[in-house]
């Protein structure tokens, strides 16, 4: 589903973002992405969703050469793939309904289909009776929901989700991380970037580790 | 925007402003476009042939002048005919006190090309037979000469003027696209197309650029409306050059296509100005993160 082969990218010749990586993510896996600032993460996730090109290597996504992807195709790329931010990344002047419902307007969905799908992946997540409430009315964890919902929304293949317990308290954060374990259980691949050493701890899954750029470590059953 | 209505309400001001002055000059240059045309048409040259020549050579001269280019219209005008109208302008018989008819058979031609009236002048002199051509050389030539120079000056003012609208709009919608990052960077990751995020800003610069115009042509039409009725209170004799219903109509559909035009123009060079920038920047954002 994802590959990753010799991979090297650098924001600058002084700093080299990812350097020599080559990984592969099978269909629903979990995997969780760990090390320290700086160390790659959130480089490794922007080269999944063709946000940033890596300098030399290939990174395949559903098969295809993201390096070699006309930019008109990026955006049918994104559709297939969801991502959640630390800092939520929601339109505050929409209600909870209107930023999970945006998603699918940018593609073009008729409102039938929105009236159908957003209810529906918002009793999901659990926020069905928080539809008209302004992102600002909400707790950390029940943003970062929206933002969950907002990126299952278009149904994705692929997860992606960069430090989504970074601004909540370890309670809410197990919470969220359960919800993401639950829309992997459904079939959908997670890529999660983490600092969180307890929720890597806590969960056991597949753990690969970046530091300064380059794979660490990759165990099927790591811990942090 | 929402941020700085001061500077949003100046940039509209703009618009409206150098709209208004271009609807101005659109008028000018239509007012001297549509003059040079009529002087264009008011340029004749008169070839009198001389008075003794043998019947056939007249019957030649006809064919060559018949014969001759750049000419869209040619009048001949008898001897009789000549003193007819010379006897009727001046209320007096000229064969009563000459008692012959001095007037020469004349043509009057009317040129296709009037900046060649000179070669037309001098091709007509070279005939055997011509006594004398005449027009109004200095005054014509230096007349167009001064309304094109003018129109010259007017286009690369109506230039300056364009860029300014084009600048004007280029910045409202710079600031609209600026005050909405956040949500172009939700759509781009959620799957939007270019085309579907630049639409927004395209309708927005479209509608900046046709209440621009249409500010700037109620304001002419109303600076018109008072200029017409001072001149007709002042009994000032008007020329009527052009239908001034018409033109006026003409020059607001003209203002109303240039505000759209180049509200679309500007706001699409912003958005993809933004849209080509917006990745640049993310990355270069990250990159200082990362130091």
């Amino acid at each position: 589903m994802i590959k990753f082969v010799d991979v090297h990218m650098a924001y600058s010749t002084s700093t080299p973002a990812l350097r020599g990586i080559d990984l592969h993510i099978q269909k629903q896996e979990f995997v969780f992405l760990v090390g320290s600032t700086g160390g790659g993460k959130s480089s490794l996730l922007r080269c999944v969703y063709r946000e940033i090109l890596p300098q030399s290597g290939k990174v395949f996504v559903f098969k295809k050469d993201l390096t070699k992807m006309p930019a008109r195709e990026i955006p049918y790329l994104r559709r297939r793939i969801g991502v959640i931010f630390q800092d939520f990344l929601l339109l505050p002047q929409k209600t909870v309904y209107g930023n999970v419902s945006y998603a699918l307007e940018v593609r073009g969905a008729p409102m039938k289909v929105l009236r159908q799908r957003v209810p529906e992946v918002l009793e999901w997540v659990g926020l069905s009776r928080k539809l008209k409430s302004y992102p600002d009315e909400l707790s950390g964890g029940e943003q970062q929901r929206v933002c969950i919902a907002r990126a299952l929304v278009n149904k994705p293949d692929i997860l992606l989700a960069d430090e989504p317990t970074g601004n909540l308290d370890p309670e809410t954060s197990v919470g969220i991380v359960e919800l993401l374990q639950r829309v992997n259980v459904r079939g959908t691949t997670l890529v999660v970037a983490t600092h969180d050493e307890n929720i890597v701890n806590q969960f056991r899954t597949r753990t690969v580790r970046l530091e300064h750029g380059k794979l660490i470590s990759d165990r099927l059953e790591g811990g942090y | 925007m929402r941020r700085n209505p001061f500077v949003a309400l100046t940039h509209g001001l703009q618009v409206i402003i150098s709209l208004m002055v271009l609807g101005f000059f659109i008028m000018l240059m239509v007012f001297i476009g549509a003059f040079l045309f009529s002087l264009r048409n008011m340029v004749e040259v008169y070839a009198f042939l001389q008075t003794d020549l043998p019947a056939e050579r007249y019957v030649e001269i006809d064919k060559m002048l018949r014969d001759i280019p750049n000419v869209k219209e040619l009048q001949y005008i008898s001897r009789e005919d000549a003193l007819k109208k010379f006897s009727e302008s001046y209320h007096i018989s000229v064969e009563d006190i000459l008692e012959y008819n001095p007037l020469p058979p004349t043509y009057i031609l009317r040129p296709i090309d009037v900046t060649k009236i000179e070669s037309l002048a001098s091709r007509l002199e070279a005939i055997d037979g011509m006594w004398q051509v005449r027009y109004g050389r200095k005054e014509v030539t230096s007349l167009m000469k001064v309304l094109v120079g003018v129109q010259v000056v007017f286009a690369l003012t109506m230039i300056l003027l364009l860029s300014a609208t084009f600048s004007s709009i280029n910045n409202i919608v710079r600031m609209s696209i600026y005050s909405r990052r956040r949500e172009i960077r939700i759509m781009q990751l959620v799957g939007a197309t270019n085309w579907f995020i630049r639409w927004p800003f395209i309708i927005e610069g479209a509608f900046f650029g046709i209440i621009g115009a249409l500010a700037a042509v109620l304001i002419i039409y109303m600076i018109g409306e008072a200029v017409y009725s001072l001149l007709a209170s002042l009994e000032i004799f008007l020329p009527t050059i052009v239908d001034v219903k018409m033109m006026f109509g003409l020059l607001a559909l003209g203002t109303l296509a240039v505000g759209l035009i180049i509200g679309v123009i500007s706001s699409l060079t912003a958005a993809n100005r933004f849209l080509s920038t917006e990745m640049r920047r993310i990355e270069e954002m990250r990159r200082m993160e990362a130091v």
